[in-house]
This record gives C-alpha cells, sequence and structure tokens, in this order.
C-alpha cells in the first residue's frame, strides 16, 4: 500500500474511531463483571437429603431416695448429635416428691413438685443392630451419659449432677430409651434430710428432627 | 517319544533342554500377560459395603456392586442412608465416590450437604455449683460470645449473663490450643444470698477473664478445661467482689 495523504487519513480515523469506542467497551466490561453472579453448576436445583440432627422425646421419670417415697413424673428429652459417638442432651421433668419436707424437717402428707432440667453429654459405647424376628433390624445404642442442671424442690434450688447409661433401641421413624442414673443435688436444706442422692431411671418414646 | 539320554550325543541333549527352558519361559509369559490383561476385569468387581448404622462401629450388613444405582434416602452427620430400592444402608460420604452410578455434581451436593455451620454452642460444668451455657461465632479473627452461667447452691445462688470476645492464645497441634476469653455483663444475686455483695441483692456490672485448653475431637466437637474468673463490683464501685471456677466445657458446631 502505497504512503499517501488518503491513506493516513484512513490510518487516523480507524485509530480515533477504535480509541473511541475503547471506554464504551471498558464501561460495558465493568457493568459485565457488576453483574457477575455465584455460578452453582445446577447444585441448588438438587433437593437436599432429608437430615436428622438429633432426638427430641417425653418419658416416664422415677426418683428413689432414702428417706423419700418412689416419685413418678415426666419427662422431656432432647439429644443433638456431634459425632459418630458423642451428642449433646437436654432434660426437663417434672416429679413428685413424697418424703420430709426439708424446710420443715417434717413429713409432708401432701405431694410436692420436683422441677428439674439439666444439660449434658453423651457418649455411645456399644453400637450394633438388633432383631426380634430376623426381617426386620434396627440400631442399638448403650451410651453413657453426664448431665449438670438445677432440681428445685420444696422451693429451694441446687445443682443437680447426674451420671448413668442409656439404651436407645432406634428406629427409622422413632426410638424409644431407657436410662438408668445416680444423682446428686447440691442442696444444704435436701442433704440434712438425706434426699440429695438417689436413683433415677427413665423410659422414654421419641422422634427425629 | 523323547530317546533315553544316554543314547543321545552331548550337543543334542544340550539342545533339548534349551528347547525346554524356552517353551516354559515362554509358557510363564503368556500366564503373566493373562493375569495383567484379566486385572481390569477384577477391578471392575468392586463392592461397596454398607453398614446398619452411621458409624463405623456398626457392622457391615449389605455389599453391592459399585454400578449398582443407589439413591440417598436421609442424612446422619456424615452418614447417608443408601438405597437399592430393595435393600439399603448407611455409607460414609467421604466413600460416595466408589459409586460408579452416583453423578458428580450430586455427589458434590451430598458432599458439600454434610459440611457444618460456623456457629457454636457450649455447655459448662464447674466448681462452685456453676454450670451454664454459650454461644459463640466468628467474627474476624475471633469469636464472639454470649455465656449464661447459674450456681443454684440452696439460698446462695447466683446468675449472670456476659458477652465477650474469644481468641486463640497458641495452639500444640491441630487438635490442642490454648485460648483466652474476656467479657463484660452483670451477675445477678437471689434474695438471701451473699456471694456478691452482703448487703444488697439485685444485679451488678461485672467482668469475665477466661484461660481454656481446648481439644478438638471433631471438626464438629470440642472439649475444653475452663478457669474462668467473674469480677463484680458493688456499692457505686467501693466493694470488689471476685470468683473463680474450673469448668468443663463441650462444644459442638452447629
Amino acid at each position: 500500500m502505497k504512503t499517501t495523504t488518503k491513506n493516513i487519513l484512513f490510518r487516523n480515523l480507524t485509530a480515533a474511531a477504535l480509541m473511541t469506542c475503547l471506554p464504551v467497551s471498558v464501561a460495558l466490561a465493568e457493568v459485565e463483571l457488576k453483574n457477575v453472579k455465584m455460578r452453582t453448576n445446577g447444585l441448588a436445583d438438587f433437593q437436599s437429603t432429608y437430615a436428622k440432627h438429633g432426638m427430641l422425646g417425653i418419658g416416664l421419670t422415677n426418683t428413689l431416695s432414702e428417706n423419700s417415697e418412689s416419685g413418678l413424673g415426666v419427662m422431656f428429652t432432647g439429644r443433638y448429635f456431634a459425632t459418630e459417638k458423642w451428642y449433646a442432651l437436654g432434660e426437663f421433668a417434672l416429679s413428685e416428691s413424697k418424703g420430709m419436707d426439708a424446710t420443715a424437717n417434717t413429713s409432708s402428707s401432701s405431694n410436692d413438685g420436683v422441677t428439674r432440667y439439666a444439660l449434658g453429654l453423651g457418649y455411645s459405647v456399644l453400637q450394633g443392630t438388633v432383631s426380634i424376628y430376623g426381617e426386620r433390624a434396627m440400631a442399638l445404642t448403650l451410651a453413657g451419659e453426664l448431665a449438670v442442671g438445677e432440681q428445685t424442690t420444696y422451693g429451694n434450688g441446687g445443682r443437680y449432677t447426674s451420671g448413668g447409661v442409656s439404651l436407645q433401641l432406634q428406629a427409622p421413624k422413632y426410638w424409644t430409651a431407657l436410662g438408668v442414673r445416680q444423682f446428686m443435688i447440691a442442696d444444704d436444706n435436701l442433704e440434712s434430710i438425706g434426699q440429695n442422692r438417689g436413683m433415677q431411671w427413665d423410659i422414654s418414646l421419641g422422634f427425629w428432627f | 517319544m523323547i530317546p533315553p539320554m544316554n543314547f543321545l550325543p552331548r550337543q543334542i541333549v544340550y539342545q533339548y533342554y534349551i528347547q525346554v527352558n524356552i517353551s516354559l519361559i515362554i509358557g510363564m509369559l503368556v500366564f503373566l500377560c493373562t493375569l495383567l490383561l484379566s486385572a481390569p476385569s477384577f477391578a471392575s468387581l468392586d463392592y461397596i459395603q454398607l453398614r446398619s448404622g452411621p458409624g463405623l462401629a456398626y457392622p457391615i450388613t449389605l455389599e453391592v456392586p459399585s454400578e449398582r444405582p443407589l439413591r440417598a434416602l436421609e442424612r446422619r452427620l456424615e452418614w447417608y442412608l443408601m438405597t437399592d430400592e430393595r435393600n439399603q444402608g448407611w455409607i460414609k460420604a467421604s466413600e460416595l465416590y466408589k459409586l460408579d452410578t452416583l453423578p458428580r455434581d450430586e455427589l458434590w451436593k451430598l458432599i458439600n450437604d454434610t459440611h457444618t455451620g460456623s456457629n457454636s454452642i457450649s455447655f459448662i460444668a464447674g466448681t462452685d455449683s456453676v454450670f451454664g451455657a454459650e454461644y459463640g461465632r466468628p467474627w474476624r479473627n475471633s469469636d464472639v460470645w454470649a455465656m449464661l452461667l447459674r450456681s443454684p447452691s440452696g439460698n446462695n445462688d447466683w446468675s449472670s449473663f456476659h458477652l465477650g470476645l474469644k481468641q486463640q492464645f497458641t495452639e500444640f497441634t491441630d487438635v490442642l490450643s490454648v485460648n483466652w476469653l474476656a467479657g463484660a455483663g452483670f451477675v445477678y444475686e437471689g434474695s438471701g444470698s451473699d456471694k456478691w455483695s452482703s448487703d444488697n441483692d439485685g444485679l451488678f456490672p461485672s467482668i469475665s477473664l477466661g484461660l481454656e485448653a481446648s481439644w478438638k475431637i471433631a471438626p464438629t466437637f470440642e472439649l475444653a478445661t475452663r478457669i474462668n474468673s467473674l469480677m463484680a463490683v458493688d456499692n457505686g464501685f467501693n466493694d470488689f467482689n471476685q470468683r473463680t471456677h474450673l469448668a468443663l466445657v463441650w462444644t459442638i458446631k452447629i
């Protein structure tokens, strides 16, 4: 191509036109960058699988201690899985207590209410499968449990500490558990009449959440 | 018909032995090649082991070929209950890749779902009849926490609520670390109790300082031993009371 005035003018005009377009294209690119959305490659379209986080249940509890008749009550329990073996647990119980009134140190003829709440942790010592007829099998867990909380008896509160075992039978939709534990309450009034320690058993039934 | 060796010249005998040995070597090579060629067919017969429950302690109750289509029914932590529409069993998420029939995108979705959040809930049981709960969540390089403590020892009961920061002080291994925590809040003393003030009951401004040794048992679960000191003031900052307790703290990630 010859270097003529026409060619030089044509080249410069092309360059000028491109230079003009450059800021526009940059601006368009910026707009495009600002509108970037996270792409999930369709992962969000999959429905998450139903997850079991823990167990909720209701049950019967019975408290046995010296100088007191057994006190039957109702108990609400919750367990939240932390690992394959460890889980956190919480419970709330309402029960009756027939025995000596700690404040008056006399026999109480009426039923006194006992409230208890506790938080703790459990460890599955044994895990296996059981079957009765051989057709259906269920998971079985034997766990050690420790719980700390507060028990209010005769209007006095004391720290409640318990340690025991829980045998849990886990069906696909429901579960049932049988628990036995030793407990101790840090309450001087209860200690003076020998009701600050004893044994509790409970049986509970529940569902998964 | 092989002639007796005694009646053959030595050269022929050697030639015969060489021929026999070459045949043996060729035969062995063919045998080895057959073995090698048949190896891929052994690999394609991989079996996936499924357990009766969501844990390594549960027995293996089902083995299915890796080519069999399996569908996830439910999840418990890192374990999936899978079914082939006839039988079902539990498999760990980290072993799902062995399933040839599971699409890769679905596989990653299943693995991603097992990741836990960064918030935490802790439970505390300590000396001085103290127990309580704590909620924590990450904030910049630290954790912010809200802690509720209660000490219901007969007539001397008290409660406290504090907000604060927790940070790692040092780390020994990936699972052992030392953390410090500091916060501010208030202490509430019940009527008749003289643990915090012999004159007054009610709310007192307070600060909380603590040091803990933490053991990360699993990504979702930690156990720690904590020494925690609560300091409260009363009567216009004239009375200063302090109580220290040693506590066991168990934390789960949610």
